[in-house]
């Protein structure tokens, strides 16, 4: 296979085609803008919006298509290609399936959406334990799902539609258990924030669905071990309290092929971190994001960040931040004044959506009783294999901060680079006492996502005149 | 002098700066021969230099006989603390190679294998067929190579990790956050403490171990050190077990490494080295940009280029990560050891560039013979009489006239 | 160990492609994620860890977690969650350690 580097020079680079990338980029392009639209996955929309693989095949020839007919022609959209990471607010390094690409941009706007956070529980690395969202993707993507007896359990409203969509797939749901249990206040201060959204709607729709199948949700309920020596066999369920430590009472074992896992999302900033963005730590949805002003742009110099990649608030909240965001970028670029009106009502329901947003995240935050979840044996990062029993020691030696805990235990030096693990730590150091508000921000390096070296040799000009030193 | 008044925070018989590898040695070293200690770092252990490097612990790149013999003092010293520090520090000796690929070289080769044999080395010269057997992966043209069988290698972070948890268990305090400013420093001329961030720490003697960031401590104007930062890149690679054997290096490295490199202008030679875990360091540059920890986007393409030059194997792997370090450069290349004589109570440990690793056991032996007043040995003896601060302001003075 | 009977939504039967997994000639449905291929084809363990080689499979399923790397026609570390399988596609699960090829 010969790969060719390639080059992209034009107005805006958008890294993610969820839908924040997407509104963003076609705003940019309406307005006349040259966009390049860079996703991971092979088909616009993001982890919500995720299609079939089998529709694009069926689609012929288009299906590593770089003119999506969904999509403005002024967008030229690179599915399959991964941003490795930047040498400034202007140069990116990607590699698409084609080979390396290198672009150079006016903007950035990065609209990397958000990972599924998982507090690690012994027996959770066995095959057969997955993300809620994996589970999803397996059945949006080929409509298979690999097991049979299923348990759902975290927390948030995900669990329940995820659920419904594995009974209809008929996929034997065997327990789907909430960790949250609010109480009644909690509830009463939450119900005015999120009271008519149309996502209640939805809920008791899947409840319905569920009870159908004879399957009803439990709350403060929590899973105290995953069983089984290669695989999967079975889960250990148990009450948890208000602060989702573990009660006394006893727990219950269930018998399941697959234990599916879900306690909310991470923003994504890992190239904003590697762009030299201030990230700042967001108590409200118990995640690091990039610092923002009121244009949605970031401290690095032409880099904006909108969707769940700059706070997690959902699909609609990431749509209207990708408008924002566009008519901001394009004004800015183009000289031509911002259009007032049409700022004024996106602010307007953006405001709105994140007054929901704080009910939801009131109701689902963890409780500081996730810190008793794993014992000293429960890898903590997966790639490293570090224990809680390796961060526990290295805090008891001294260690005080995330970059520590990286050098002493090597979690989060693995290929996903702290992405799983490093809302984890930050969370044993909270338990600890520690001030996460105060802590230095994870800083991502190049590059972001694993590079293989042929992409670099094939990308790379020339030798600088400097290493030609001592060259056979 | 007039010093401000600040809250006393601490007092010892001898403060420390900087908890990288080289102040994490001292101070271990002193509280454990009675010593009241306490270690003032700026941020966090280890979050500078100590730890934005390889874990390298080489004779092989060495170029005058003092060095090779402290190295090789070194490599016995880790030795020793493998098995005396409750953390295990990755101790491995597995060798170097270094070789060389203009037909031009072999003699210089020749000529070096038998300087390193003279210096007590254990090494051989072999060639290309041989080099292939021992280090697979290595092709290209090359016409030899120097295998060194002692050289050793540690992960920095368990090192300080190790050490700083032996010092505590003898009593040593760890002030961490406490970024050092200002030396005060008495009527009499004498050192009595300094002045952090956090507030004073009292102390008749002060051991300036802050590496890059040694400089930047107020001396009021005496003993003005020559330490700049020097930059250098490494890249990390997936894990690969068995792809690189020991650290594999070309023989311009040295040349690199010796040459002032006043410029501003990178320098790339090949160097991959295999770390514990499997994943393979691959090096190295080395440039003057400032206090920059960015990893520059032509050097990465250039030593990426390089290694999978000497080694195309490289290219099925995936590159996770790269990270830049900043090493203390001094103009002659060799460390500042040793009490000032021009302030009394002031020791400095800084200066090592590559060597912090390589040197910190020596540094730390050599430190505390100036604490103690002990007669040092004939070899430490040489040694502080080459790494002496006094040098340093003889050489401006050369300089200036 | 014989292939797992999958529940799914009523769809039409997808047309099948060919891939080479392991050095066996595999039918799988045209279109789908490697790893959903695999899954269908039995395999659930992708990789092992180091350094206690645990058998892990797909975890995160959206290119985050790398649990689910594969080598596709011999390039390394490819997440099988979000790349689509290719006719002729060269599988090699990455349980065998690269070790093994320089011993």
């Amino acid at each position: 296979m010969s790969i060719a580097r390639s080059e992209w020079a034009g107005d805006v680079l958008v890294v993610g085609a969820g839908p924040a990338g997407l509104a963003v980029a076609a705003e940019l392009a309406g307005q006349g803008l040259s966009v390049l639209l860079a996703d991971e996955n092979q088909r616009p929309g993001g982890q919500i919006g995720r299609q079939r693989f089998l529709r694009s095949s069926q689609a012929g020839p288009d299906a590593a298509g770089h003119h999506d007919p969904m999509l403005h022609p002024g967008i030229t959209y690179r599915p399959g290609t991964v941003c490795h990471g930047f040498r400034d607010g202007q140069q990116a390094f990607l590699t698409t399936p084609a080979g390396p690409m290198i672009t150079r941009t006016r903007a950035v706007v990065l609209a990397t959406g958000a990972a599924e956070r998982v507090i690690p529980v012994p027996g959770w690395t066995l095959p057969g334990v997955m993300t809620v969202g994996a589970a999803q993707a397996f059945l949006k993507g080929s409509g298979l799902f690999p097991y049979r007896r299923v348990v759902v359990a975290g927390t948030g409203p995900l669990l329940l539609a995820a659920a419904s969509q594995l009974v209809s797939a008929g996929v034997q749901v065997v327990r789907v258990v909430e960790a949250a249990c609010p109480g009644l206040s909690r509830w009463r201060d939450a119900a005015r924030l999120v009271a008519g959204a149309p996502l209640l709607a939805q809920g008791a729709g899947h409840l319905l669905s569920l009870a159908r199948a004879g399957v009803f949700p439990r709350t403060g309920v929590g899973v105290q071990e995953i069983v089984g020596e290669d695989q999967v066999r079975g889960a250990r369920l148990r009450r948890l309290r208000r602060d989702w430590s573990f009660a006394d009472a006893p727990p219950e074992l269930v018998e399941c092929d697959a234990v599916l896992l879900s306690h909310g999302f991470s923003s994504v900033t890992d190239l904003a971190s590697q762009l030299g963005a201030d990230i700042e730590w967001d108590q409200q949805r118990q995640s690091w994001r990039p610092v923002r002003d009121q244009g949605l742009r970031t401290t690095a110099a032409n880099v904006w960040a909108v969707g769940d990649c700059a706070g997690v608030g959902g699909a609609q909240l990431a749509e209207l931040e990708g408008r924002l965001a566009g008519l901001l970028i394009a004004a800015d670029l183009t000289g031509r004044p911002v259009r007032e009106r049409r700022v004024r009502v996106l602010r307007r329901r953006i405001a709105r959506l994140e007054v929901f947003r704080r009910g939801m995240d009131m109701l689902f935050a963890p409780g500081t009783g996730i810190s008793g979840w794993h014992d000293g044996s429960t890898q903590v990062c997966r790639c490293q294999e570090s224990t809680r029993a390796d961060i526990d020691r290295a805090l008891d030696d001294g260690v005080e901060d995330l970059h520590g805990l990286k050098l002493w235990t090597r979690a989060g030096m693995g290929p996903c680079q702290g992405r799983v693990c490093g809302p984890v730590l930050t969370a044993i150091l909270a338990s600890r006492g520690c001030d996460v508000s105060q802590l230095a921000p994870p800083r991502a390096r190049f590059p972001v996502r694993p590079l293989s070296v042929a992409a670099v040799c094939d990308a790379a000009e020339s030798c600088p005149p400097s290493t030609r030193k001592g060259m056979p | 002098m007039t010093n401000s008044p600040s809250r006393q925070i601490a007092s010892a018989d001898v403060a420390v700066l900087g908890g990288g590898i080289i102040g994490s040695a001292v101070a271990r070293t002193l509280v454990r021969r009675g010593v009241d200690v306490v270690l003032v770092e700026g941020t966090g252990l280890g979050a500078g230099t100590s730890t934005r490097c390889d874990g390298n612990v080489l004779v092989q790149t060495k170029h005058d006989e003092l060095t090779v013999r402290l190295t090789q003092r070194s490599i016995e010293d880790y030795h020793r603390w493998a098995s005396e520090l409750s953390v295990d520090i990755r101790f491995e000796q597995q060798g170097s190679l270094v070789f060389f690929t203009d037909p031009g070289q072999v003699e210089q080769a020749q000529n070096r294998l038998e300087w390193l044999r003279a210096a007590g080395v254990k090494a051989d010269y072999i060639g290309p067929a041989e080099v292939r057997d021992r280090e697979p992966a290595l092709r290209g043209d090359l016409v030899g190579a120097i295998d060194c069988y002692d050289d050793a290698s540690v992960y920095p972070p368990a090192v300080i990790a190790g050490l700083v948890q032996d010092a505590r268990r003898h009593s040593c305090r760890v002030l961490t956050g406490a970024d050092a400013r200002r030396l005060v420093i008495g009527r009499q001329g004498r050192v009595e403490g300094v002045e952090t961030s956090r507030g004073l720490v009292a102390a008749p003697v002060v051991v300036n171990a802050m590496g890059v960031w040694s400089p930047q401590l107020d001396t009021s104007g005496q003993v003005v050190l020559p330490v700049r930062p020097r930059q250098g890149v490494l890249i990390v690679t997936e894990a690969a077990p068995g792809l690189v054997r020991r650290a594999v290096t070309e023989a311009v490295y040295m040349a690199n490494r010796a040459g002032a490199g006043d410029g501003a202008q990178a320098e790339v030679a090949f160097v991959a080295e295999p770390t514990y875990r499997g994943n393979i360091l691959l090096g190295s540059s080395r440039r003057f940009c400032g206090y920059d920890t960015t990893v520059d986007g032509g050097i990465f393409a250039a030593i990426v280029t390089r290694a999978a030059h000497f080694m195309p194997d490289l290219a099925r792997l995936q590159l996770i990560r790269s990270f830049a370090g900043l090493r203390p450069w001094t103009p002659d290349n060799k460390p500042v050891i040793g009490a000032a004589s021009e302030l009394p109570g002031y020791i400095l440990a800084t200066g090592h560039e590559g060597e912090g690793i390589g040197l910190a056991p020596i540094t730390a032996e050599l430190v505390a013979a100036c604490v103690l007043g002990s007669v040092p040995d004939s070899l430490h003896a040489e040694a502080l009489e080459a790494f002496s601060p006094d040098r340093l302001a003889q050489q401006s003075q050369r300089r200036a006239r | 160990m014989t292939s797992p009977r999958f529940p799914s939504a009523s769809r039409a039967v997808p047309p099948a492609t060919s891939v080479l997994l392991d050095g066996a000639l595999t039918d799988v449905p045209a279109g789908v994620s490697i790893a959903a291929a695999l899954a269908l084809a039995g395999r659930r363990a992708l990789r092992t860890s180091r350094p206690s080689g645990e058998p892990r499979a797909v975890f995160c399923g959206m290119g985050s977690c790398h649990e689910c790397l594969v080598t596709v026609d011999g390039i390394r570390g490819v997440r099988a969650c979000i790349t689509p399988v290719a006719p002729g596609m060269r599988i090699d699960t990455q349980v065998k350690e690269l070790s093994d090829e320089h011993r």
